[in-house]
């Protein structure tokens, strides 16, 4: 599987080009979507700071701001990101202040404000959407039999014995696809976590 | 084997087959590269699976936030975990905010389960106390999903409450006191946890700890149709660390209140250090074998500070046996509250020595800790501290007392010595252990002479079982000095430490001192408490074993006697006194050369102890052990040799290979099958015997020594004589510097010394050394005539040897007139004499002289 790095996506990205800032949104997008709805927003209220982290990496990457030797590129989209789902709360807590507000809601600011917290659930958020690309990625190119055992053994959590009555195999190939399944996954992550920091 | 299925390795990598199964596989893998790789691979991706397990859970069915639970609006998402997540969520009817639980369709197998789950919920439902959090409802997402709605909290789970606020030991302490009312509630109500961790009690905003999810954890459950473990996603690691071994060992029906207990356990661990019991990285299977048979760590060795007694408090609570735990959470409970105040807490009090002897046993290759020793003197201080307030005008009574005072005693000073006090390279050794609890005694009991005095008897008591004599003295006459000044000199308390003082200074007397020392004490013994009593009886048996270990055995022998003759008056009779009188006397004997009148003895002591202590008891053994060397002296070795190895076997056993009593055992049995011609099996455990021996005995031990001698014969008869030679010049040396030239054993090992350098026929070197056994046998050498003339017939043959034929024909002249004396012209040994003296003249060409002993010797012999 050829996946495309980071650096060659960024380059594209200088050259304003349509079809790298799809692939730039395709790579980056999910994770701070992910990553906000996990700090208490709601889906569009999410979705809402994803486009402006995105877009406002974009604009500072094009005017030079971003410098690679500075750290990851994770960490800075983990900086703007954090802004910008915190204006988001702001804007919300602003408008439920109004209407006399509601329980609950320090345990939310404590999570926002605390950087450690916010840090690990971006960092979570990263590697739900790595998982989640690469698990399509390895079902694309196994069986279907085999994927659909790996998935009821380990996803579902059913014994091997029904897993293997289900799709009229015996035990063993049940196993056999399960670990096909996991070695190829550990080796597409592998190289999806290499490209990313190419 | 032929190559595991992909489902087997799987299962050898988790660690869920059996012991039998996983060594056959890695023996196995040893062989086959192809299965090792795969065994590689699956471990690589099991360990993948947990290092992804939230990414995993996260694409689980069910988490979606949109779910639509009928009655409620989610918010938001305020949890993740293993079983599934949990949301803020309003409910409608009540327009309050909620947390709603949503569970993962794959955490039930089966429908069943699901039911029972149900089922647990409403259960669980019931509970209301303050440090609980409520359910109040439960039911099915519109996808058919379970659910279950309850209080939201506001606040952090534990792990994290602890990492924010710096709270003292005892704010903790009372924290978890809270947890554990909250669990106890749960209990009374019939409702176990089954899966306390950190991160199912929640703090709220005002530090009060908040339990949740009662009853509906099956973290580990085995699957009916083949017995495995089976776990739920996020169940990997991270949780099996608060699992008791019972819920990890195949029987799910064995987790009871005190499964929990364990849960609190590792919980509290953790409140006090931050950290957990076991070292829980590394694959499932060493995790479990962890949690399974490995000794917890001791809070205080992560935080010095921390008090012992909490030690206690959290090692009584991680027990691996369920009935070995607190028996339940307000137990456990009421030991921190009392903690708290300063009361004392049954950890330390109760648990006996029942813990201790466990402990002990686990530790029995010298792992000992201080903390140990000086539980064990604690225990042993309040049990005979009872036992001493007591008026004992009931003699009954005052029996039973004294022989459980006598078993704690004894079991203390046994599971100390069996500590290998003498082994090299420990970091610690009891003794030393020993030393740093006697060195604080004057210190810390300070104002309470009594309880030190207690204190210095039971350190003087553990010394004198190690036979350390000189540390045992000094203790012995601190506790006799303070006894002296409570109770005055009379007290039977003070007589005790006397005698304990001058039975350890007679072992490290010269002989006739100690024999005065020990006679005198047995006089004022007899005037002060009378023949009868126990301390006078005690003093007579130590005297008669000092007169046996030189060789007077009669003496011995009649001391032993007095001593039953008394034990049989008692009204009623102690029988275990008795018992113990007779092995004495059975043993002396023996030790006599009269296995005859010994085996009745011993066997009735045999069959008393197996009927009243249990076959495999210590005493039962002691007696097997030297019942089988009497059968073995009566010539029946066959009924001797099964005996030697069934308490062999039963001792390496019990008590490990390394411990005296697993000596005495490999001793006598090499002995047995010595006289059984089975010279190198003897031989091997014998010099097993030794080399174990080494680390279990003072170097001055004669038991030891004579084991040294007896490998040192067997050696020989294989004509190993090198070897021989260098085991017995060692045992001689160590005999000659600790018991003086002069002892029975030390000319015995010197005798053995020159008949191995005559088998090498080094004949001038042997000559040399048989001179030194006539100059150094002392008058009070057992049998010294009979003894001197072999003495003298063995240098003889040297001298004869290499041609000094004069010295040679006085030597056997002086042996012959010794024996004729003593034993008549025609017994064998003198019939030896006179075949020397014959050989001799022959040789020097003196015909009269060599016809007249022939002469002698066709009188026939009378043997």
């Amino acid at each position: 599987m050829d996946w495309v790095t980071t650096s060659l996506l960024l380059e594209q990205l200088h050259r304003v080009d349509q079809e790298a800032w799809g692939g730039f949104v395709a790579r980056f997008r999910e994770p701070v979507v992910r990553f906000a709805r996990k700090l208490g927003l709601t889906e569009e209220e999410a979705e809402d700071a994803a486009q402006e982290t995105l877009l406002s990496f974009a604009r500072s990457y094009r005017e030079g701001q971003y410098d690679r030797a500075q750290g990851r590129l994770s960490s800075w989209l983990f900086g703007i990101a954090r802004h910008r789902v915190l204006d988001v709360a702001r804007r919300r807590r602003s408008k439920e202040e109004n209407v006399g507000g509601m329980s609950g809601e320090s345990s939310f600011w404590s999570r926002v404000g605390d950087e450690r917290q916010a840090s690990e659930a971006f960092e979570e958020s990263w590697r739900e959407t790595v998982f989640e690309t690469c698990l399509a990625q390895v079902r694309k190119e196994v069986k279907e039999a085999t994927f659909s055992a790996f998935e009821l053994l380990t996803m579902k959590q059913l014994p091997p014995q029904e897993v293997a009555e289900q799709l009229g195999l015996s035990r063993n190939p049940v196993f056999i696809a399960k670990h096909r399944v996991i070695s190829r996954l550990r080796e597409r992550i592998q190289e999806y976590e290499e490209v990313n920091s190419a | 084997m032929t190559c595991p299925d992909l489902e087997e390795i799987e299962r050898f990598v988790r660690g869920e087959i059996d012991d039998a199964a996983a060594e056959s596989l890695a023996t196995h893998l040893e062989r086959c590269p192809e299965c090792a790789s795969l065994v590689e691979e699956v471990r690589s991706n099991e360990l993948f699976q947990s290092d992804w397990q939230r990414a995993w859970a996260g694409t689980s069915p069910g988490s979606a936030v949109d779910a639509r639970i009928p009655g409620y609006r989610l918010e938001r998402e305020v949890h993740r975990g293993g079983q599934g997540a949990v949301f803020a969520a309003h409910q409608e009817s009540t327009n309050r905010l909620v947390a709603v639980k949503l569970l993962h369709q794959g955490a039930f197998a089966t429908a069943q389960q699901r039911r029972r789950f149900e089922r647990e919920i409403d259960l669980s439902a019931s509970l209301d106390h303050p440090n609980i959090v409520t359910i109040f409802d439960s039911g099915r997402t519109e996808t058919g999903e379970l659910f279950f709605a309850m209080e939201l909290v506001d606040g952090a789970p534990l792990h994290e409450h602890l990492a924010e606020h710096s709270l003292t030991v005892d704010e903790r302490l009372r924290l978890f006191s809270s947890i554990c009312a909250a669990v106890h509630h749960a209990h009374q109500r019939g409702i176990l946890h089954r899966d306390l961790k950190p991160g199912n009690i929640l703090v709220d905003r005002d530090g009060q700890p908040r339990v949740v999810d009662f009853g509906l954890a099956k973290p580990l459950e085995v699957s009916a149709a083949d017995g495995s473990l089976e776990t739920i996603p996020g169940m990997f690691v991270g949780t099996l660390a608060y699992a008791s071994p019972e819920q990890l060992q195949e029987e799910s029906g064995g987790v009871d209140v005190r499964s929990d207990v364990y849960g609190l356990g590792v919980i509290l661990f953790q409140i006090l250090t931050g950290d957990l019991p076991y070292d829980t990285t590394g694959a499932l299977v060493n995790v479990a074998l962890k949690i399974l048979q490995g000794e917890p760590t001791r809070p205080s060795s992560i935080d010095p500070g921390l008090d012992v007694e909490l030690d206690a408090i959290v090692a009584k609570a991680l027990e691996k046996r369920p009935r070995d735990r607190y028996q339940s959470v307000a137990e456990l409970r009421t030991d921190v509250e009392s903690h708290l105040r300063g009361d004392p807490v049954l950890a330390r009090s109760d648990s006996g020595w029942y813990v201790l002897r466990k402990r002990f046993r686990r530790h029995r290759l010298g792992i000992t800790t201080a903390a140990v020793v000086f539980l064990s003197l604690v225990v042993a201080t309040v049990v005979s501290g009872v036992f001493w307030h007591r008026s004992a005008t009931d003699r009954d009574n005052a029996i039973r007392e004294r022989n459980s005072l006598r078993e704690v005693r004894d079991f203390q000073v046994r599971m100390i010595a069996m500590a290998n006090p003498y082994a090299e390279g420990r970091t610690v050794t009891v003794a030393e252990l020993l030393d740093s609890a006697g060195r604080d005694l004057a210190g810390e009991y300070q104002d309470q002479p009594e309880l030190r005095a207690e204190l210095e008897m039971t350190v003087a008591d553990s010394y004198a079982g190690l036979k350390l004599h000189h540390q045992a003295e000094a203790h012995y006459s601190a506790a006799w000095e303070l006894f002296r000044e409570q109770r005055g000199e009379h007290d039977p308390v003070t007589l005790e430490a006397g005698l304990g003082r001058a039975t350890a200074m007679a072992a490290t007397r010269p002989v006739e001192e100690a024999e005065r020392l020990l006679v005198e004490e047995v006089e004022l013994l007899r005037e002060q408490l009378g023949a009868g009593h126990d301390h006078t009886q005690n003093a007579v048996s130590a005297l008669a074993h000092f007169r046996e270990n030189q060789g007077r055995l009669e003496e011995a022998e009649e001391l032993f006697r007095q001593v039953i003759e008394l034990d049989r008056e008692g009204e009623p009779v102690d029988r275990e006194a008795l018992i113990a009188s007779l092995q004495n006397l059975g043993g002396c004997l023996l030790t006599q050369g009269h296995p005859e009148k010994a085996e009745p003895i011993l066997r009735e002591v045999f069959e008393w102890r197996e009927q009243h202590k249990g076959p495999e008891h210590s005493t039962t053994l002691t007696t097997a052990n030297i019942l089988g060397q009497t059968w073995f002296y009566l010539g029946r070795l066959d009924e001797a040799e099964e005996i030697l190895r069934h308490t062999l076997e039963a001792r390496r056993r019990i008590f490990g290979d390394e411990s005296w009593v697993t000596c005495r055992s490999l001793n006598a049995l090499g002995l047995c099958l010595l006289e059984s011609d089975e010279v190198e099996e003897a031989c091997g455990i014998l010099q097993e015997a030794v080399r174990f021996g080494r680390d279990v005995h003072p170097p001055h031990d004669f038991e030891h020594l004579r084991v040294e001698r007896t490998l040192g014969g067997a050696l020989w008869q294989l004509g190993r004589l090198d070897e021989a030679l260098e085991v017995l010049e060692g045992a001689h040396a160590a005999l000659e510097e600790h018991h003086g030239a002069g002892h029975p054993d030390a000319i015995a090992t010197l005798l053995g010394i020159s008949c191995v350098l005559q088998a090498g026929h080094q004949f001038d070197s042997a000559a040399t050394v048989f001179k030194s056994v006539l100059s150094v046998c002392p008058d009070s050498h057992p049998d010294r005539e009979s003894f001197l003339a072999q003495a003298r017939l063995y240098r003889g043959f040297c001298l004869l040897q290499i041609d000094r034929l004069d010295e040679a024909e006085e030597l056997f002249l002086e042996a012959f007139e010794a024996l004729e004396a003593e034993l008549g012209p025609t017994h064998q040994r003198t019939r030896i004499a006179i075949e020397a003296l014959v050989g001799v003249y022959d040789r020097t060409g003196r015909p009269e002289e060599a016809d007249r002993y022939r002469g002698l010797l066709a009188g026939g012999s009378d043997d």
